[in-house]
């Protein structure tokens, strides 16, 4: 049987993920230990996220295809593709510049260090985007979504706090912060997945 | 609310595919419209009745 535009995708993401993870761990030579440390991270997210996929039932995989052809999902990945590509490798170029700890100009560091920013403004502009293009149910989804994701966010993040107010626990800040994103993104797939199962 | 969607769609032997490209939104939302799980917007009721021929009352039931 002849694989759809979404099967490509998923064995995509599988083949970055290992190239990825192998060039991490077989690139002692030429790579700073940080940046082998990325590069695995990366694969194993790529690779994590192919083992997900081939773990959702069916009528997902069906839905998620016939969204994937649809016109507003290929503008989406169009805009966001090279976007979250500029992202990595920001991520792999100035991560390892800014741990080196050579750089002592504080403009100088700021502006490394909110460059991969950058490209998510654009993945943020284009989400809105492909929330205004498609149908008045999917907006319900995708909003639904984006709204339980914002609350996992918020349970997660405000006990937390509170707890670290009251010196219960002691979190570093930056990785603390660092995840609110990938947090929120988590949250918003367990989110759609609910939301697409309600309306199915 | 209850409609006669599918009903109406069956009678002029369209698939939901072809619906959702007449109405132009996707199979899944003419899917969650004809299992009850959605109410249309008035928009799209008013696309729905106009492709039809046929009033919105007579399509969209309200429960009692």
């Amino acid at each position: 049987m002849k694989a759809s535009g979404f099967q490509r995708y998923c064995l995509v993401l599988l083949v970055l993920g290992l190239c990825l993870a192998l060039a991490g761990l077989l690139g002692s030579r030429w790579l700073a230990d940080s940046t082998r440390g990325e590069l695995v991270g990366m694969g194993v997210g790529f690779i994590g996220v192919w083992v997900l996929i081939r773990l959702m039932p069916r009528w997902w995989t069906e839905e998620v295809s016939e969204e994937y052809r649809s016109t507003a999902s290929v503008r989406y990945r169009r805009r966001v593709l090279p976007a979250m590509l500029v992202y990595a490798v920001a991520i792999l170029v100035v991560m390892p510049l800014l741990k080196g700890g050579t750089i002592a100009s504080v403009p100088l560091r700021a502006l490394l260090a909110l460059l991969p920013a950058a490209p998510i403004f654009f993945v943020f502009h284009a989400f809105l985007g492909y929330v205004r293009a498609v149908d008045e149910l999917k907006r319900r989804i995708e909003l639904e979504a984006v709204g339980i994701g914002a609350m996992i966010v918020c349970l997660v993040y405000f006990p937390l706090s509170l707890l670290q107010l009251a010196k219960v626990i002691d979190l570093p800040a930056g990785p603390a912060m660092l995840y609110v994103f990938p947090l929120m993104c988590l949250g918003y797939a367990v989110g759609k997945f609910v939301t697409m199962r309600r309306y199915r | 609310m209850n409609n006669r969607l599918r009903e109406l769609r069956d009678r002029m032997g369209w698939s939901q595919a072809a619906l959702a490209e007449q109405l132009a939104v996707s199979r899944q939302t003419v899917n969650a419209l004809e299992t009850g799980k959605y109410d249309p917007s008035l928009p799209l009721a008013f696309r729905i009745a106009r492709l039809f021929d046929e009033p919105i009352e007579s399509i969209f039931i309200e429960e009692e």
